[in-house]
């Protein structure tokens, strides 16, 4: 049977699930085998199966974050035997990019080579490890972004123009105020300020994941947590959904920005009131996406989360065996804009 | 930049506009640029009515015709994306002319295109306008923005429909044009109400000529608004006043003069086509005049008939034989604003009702059904007179300062009304959708249901009434609450609790209730309260017998009636609850005699 056949993946109730495997990719209610991709609240809604499969780094986010254990943590390249319906595989965890332990799945079976992405980006961050396409048969790949108008500038230049636009709010006696989601966008902007000698105060949540961020290894030096009392200068960091919270509204000469992927938006600036908004993402953009398929010379894609109808049918148009996966509950905004509810009380 | 009067400078403008949040520094771009093409009447034409919300001067009985499929046709072939992907990301953007723009950024050398001046920019307003083929429409739109660069396609698709948002668009053109030229925002106004027409004002401002903007007959003025009897702090004086039927219709102004009827909708869009019954009872007159009222689907007792009925109607662009046979609609007229001897907006309302009158008397037997004004004297009188409006089919009255002038595109505290919720009821949320513009992003469209037995069954879907902030505290919470999905819409697990404040109570096979609630507006979370003790059909029921017998709205028509199934004929309801008033009871100040005094425009 070839090898798109034998490694069929479907959407069931739970979350998207391999047959080949016996594993959910990263599920949404309790299963016996299930592979987490990333500490993301919305990747690890219900846990406690028998066997669950993580990055190392990830596996100890979990441990912090949610008190959930791992059965089996990996290091990168690391190899796991498998017992499953295909046979004997073998199953071993890549970096994805998109935010500190985000893992690419990489299943070898005797019928081919499965990838999942998880939530992805190519390319070089600050504080996490490089994601990369990996070449295989069948690719399940995520879509947040998977639309054409999704195209974003250069990490460098955005990181750059923060850092100016913070510079200029504190030279005008003014608190730079950036939202940005607490795992991940935030340590990649603790990091570029810290390197631009900004100081940076962190409000609950985000000094949580930092100092989560620290026992692993990342330093992330200039970061005090944000307190009220405290009137220093400094830049404060905090989630997007504490945006409507009075420590935000009543913060003297507050300056408001959105930082995320979605600001591409003209409809992000209104919806967070933002004095300025910057395109920065954890997650591939169209280009990225479409790269990253063809990279993969995979004979068959599975689209999943975001906009993954119309980026298959994209894929189709240029000949590629293309079928979008729906995963229920979880949508585009999830993991950029929206609290979950572990944090909010934090 | 060589001229400032092109479509990129323009475009430019608006970015730098959409991208600060101070209304100031928007009023000041919007004022810089209208000053740097100044000279140019035709630039500052359009840029003024652009900024205004429309492409066309109000009153201009032509359209621009270009719709959602013509841009959508045309964008297909312009970006290579087939119609479905262009339609994800419109969803995606919630604007289908960010969306191109986007799409257009993304082809080589878009950025380096030439562009159009805005005097070619009014030349393809132009003939737009001039044509209604839809065949010569498509390759004009195609042309026009084959030459647009990014920005530029942007602004120009938002132009043709859905809005710039770049911010308050009439109050932020109208104060700009002050700025630029200098000018008192009062003036501006003042001229503004009586033109409907922000590009005449434009160079009115300019020409220091504010105060000649006349109304005319054939072109709208802004309504004169009410204030809810709510809002109205200080105690209203009984004798100053006189009273109306508060009518539940579609606002209008029948324009009259010569051979020609003009009808303008709220926001001075013209629906003549839509109402011929309406235009043709006014062609016998040889008299003129511009009339204020309502449009109502009337029964054949001479009665109104309910707001949905008429709805069926608002959105034909041309009715059919059958449609105007069955929902017949009538014009009520309550007020003049100006006839044969001239403008009337600065008369009081005494002078202009009895040129009212005069005119209507001239009109001929038509279906028009003219608005009684009492004069009322004591509270008691005006109790009795809601309760007579309420029988006779109408959902309040209106108060109205005898001595005031007619304050064009004010609401003012000269005419007060005087509404009632009729009831509320707490339902629960059962699906979710994303909204559109600024709500783009988030769920905010919300259907609701009411227990039949152990089931739910949708009586609604509203739209409005919860804050930003609850919005996004909503979305989150049905995000996790996900059952499964219909494209855009999303069905959760039934445990929000609305409380729905609404006016009525209606037949209806839209929802699977069998009934529809008129204005349904979201009261507030009920998050005390748990689903299963939401409100019940039966409740719905007796609402809906409690209004009959009060004789607040006629019997639907048959095309109307739900299936026996779930009508209430012979059964009575198993839980018999009385109308739950709202929360807000009417109430008269009317021991100070201390006047309001009507604004007197300059």
């Amino acid at each position: 049977m070839a090898a798109e056949e034998a490694l069929a993946v479907v959407a069931r109730p739970e979350g998207l699930y391999v047959p080949a495997l016996d594993l959910f990719l990263d599920p949404g209610a309790p299963v016996a085998r299930a592979f987490v991709s990333h500490a993301h609240g919305d990747h690890v809604v219900a846990q406690g199966g028998a066997r669950t499969l993580a990055s190392a780094p990830t596996a100890a986010l979990l441990r912090g974050r949610f008190g959930l254990e791992t059965s089996h943590c990996l290091a990168w390249g690391e190899a796991l035997a498998w017992d499953a319906p295909a046979g004997p595989c073998t199953l071993t965890v890549a970096p994805a990019g998109h935010v500190l332990g985000a893992a690419q799945l990489v299943a070898d079976t005797p019928a081919g080579r499965l990838v999942y992405t998880g939530d992805y980006q190519s390319g070089p961050g600050l504080t996490h490890d490089v994601g990369a396409p990996i070449p295989c048969d069948v690719l399940v790949v995520e879509a947040t972004f998977g639309l054409p108008i999704f195209h974003f500038p250069p990490r460098e230049a955005v990181r750059a123009a923060i850092g100016k636009w913070c510079e200029e709010r504190l030279a005008a006696n003014e608190t730079p105020v950036l939202l940005a989601y607490a795992l991940g966008k935030a340590q990649e902007l603790c990091a570029a300020l810290g390197q631009a000698g900004l100081p940076v105060m962190a409000h609950g949540a985000v000094a949580k994941m930092c100092a989560a961020y620290e026992a692993l290894g990342v330093a992330l030096p200039g970061v005090r947590p944000y307190a009220a009392a405290d009137t220093a200068p400094g830049v404060l960091i905090v989630p997007p959904w504490a945006r409507g919270q009075s420590f935000v509204k009543k913060r003297k000469n507050a300056r408001i920005a959105y930082v995320s992927g979605w600001a591409l938006i003209d409809a992000a600036r209104e919806r967070f009131d933002a004095d300025a908004v910057f395109t920065l993402s954890d997650h591939a953009d169209f280009d990225d996406l479409l790269f990253t398929v063809r990279s993969s010379g995979a004979r068959r894609v599975y689209t999943t989360f975001g906009h993954a109808a119309p980026f298959a049918a994209i894929l189709r148009e240029l000949s590629i065996d293309a079928r979008p996966l729906e995963a229920l509950g979880r949508d585009a905004h999830e993991q950029d804009a929206k609290p979950d509810v572990n944090e909010a009380g934090a | 930049m060589t001229s400032p009067a092109t479509l990129r400078a323009l475009a430019e403008t608006f970015e730098a506009m959409r991208s600060t949040r101070s209304p100031r520094v928007k009023e000041a771009l919007l004022a810089a640029f209208l000053s740097a093409v100044a000279s140019d009447t035709g630039a500052l034409q359009l840029t003024a009515r652009l900024c205004s919300g429309r492409g066309l001067a109000a009153g201009d009985a032509r359209s621009l015709g270009v719709g959602w499929a013509l841009v959508m046709e045309v964008a297909a072939v312009l970006t290579g994306y087939p119609p479905g992907i262009l339609a994800a990301c419109a969803r995606a953007t919630g604007d289908l002319g960010e969306a191109v723009g986007l799409l257009v950024a993304r082809l080589p050398g878009a950025a380096e295109r030439e562009g159009l001046t805005l005097a070619e920019l009014a030349d393809i307003w132009d003939r737009f306008a001039g044509t209604s083929r839809r065949a010569d429409k498509g390759p004009m739109l195609f042309r026009a923005l084959a030459r647009c660069s990014p920005v530029e396609t942007k602004y120009l698709l938002r132009s043709l429909g859905g809005g710039l948002r770049i911010g308050a668009q009439e109050t932020l053109a109208l104060a700009a044009i002050a700025r630029a030229f200098d000018r008192d925002i009062e003036s501006v106004r003042w001229a503004f109400a009586r033109t409907g027409d922000a590009g005449l004002v434009a160079c009115l401002a300019r020409d220091g000529e504010l105060a000649s903007a006349a109304f005319e007959i054939g072109r709208p003025a802004a309504f004169m608004l009410a204030t809810p009897h709510e809002g109205i702090r200080t105690p209203i004086d009984p004798g100053l006043f006189v009273v109306e039927d508060k009518i539940d219709g579609i606002r209008a102004q029948v324009h009259k003069r010569g051979d020609e009827v003009s009808i303008f909708a709220r926001g001075l869009t013209r629906v003549t086509a839509q109402f011929p019954e309406v235009a043709d009872a006014f062609r016998f007159t040889t008299a003129a005049a511009a009339l204020d009222g309502e449009l109502v689907a009337i029964g054949p007792d001479g009665r109104p008939r309910p707001f949905l009925v008429l709805a069926e109607r608002i959105h034909r662009k041309a009715p059919t034989r059958a449609m105007l046979a069955s929902i017949p609609v009538a014009f009520l007229a309550y007020d003049l604003l100006a006839d044969d001897q001239g403008e009337a907006l600065d008369r009081p309302w005494t002078e202009r009702r009895a040129r009212l009158e005069r005119f209507l008397a001239t009109v001929g037997p038509t279906p028009l059904v003219r608005a009684n004004p009492v004069r009322p004297m004591t509270g008691e009188d005006l109790e009795r007179a809601f309760r007579g409006a309420r029988e006779r089919g109408h959902e309040g009255l209106m108060l109205k300062r005898s001595d005031a002038f007619y304050e064009a595109g004010r609401r003012t505290a000269s005419w007060i009304k005087v509404k009632q919720a009729f009831a509320t009821l707490d339902c629960v949320i059962t699906a979710a959708e994303e909204g559109h513009g600024k709500r783009a992003g988030v769920w905010s469209d919300y259907t609701f249901a009411v227990w039949n037995g152990g089931e739910l069954v949708s009586i609604g879907k509203a739209y409005s009434g919860l804050t930003d902030e609850e919005i996004e505290l909503l979305t989150t919470r049905l995000r996790k609450m996900t059952l499964d999905r219909f494209g855009r819409v999303r069905l959760v697990r039934p445990e929000i609790v609305l409380e729905i404040a609404f006016d009525g109570v209606q037949k209806s096979t839209r929802h699977k209730s069998g009934f529809a609630l008129r204005f349904p507006r979201i009261a507030r979370l009920r998050d005390d309260k748990p689903a299963e003790e939401a409100d019940t059909l039966d409740t719905v029921r007796s609402l809906y017998a409690a209004q009959l017998e009060s004789g607040h709205r006629e019997e639907p028509r048959p095309s109307e009636e739900v299936s026996e199934e779930v009508s209430d004929k012979g059964r009575a309801p198993t839980r018999k609850r009385p109308p739950r008033p709202a929360s807000t009871q009417l109430v008269f100040g009317f021991h100070s005699t201390e006047p309001t005094v009507p604004r007197r425009p300059r």
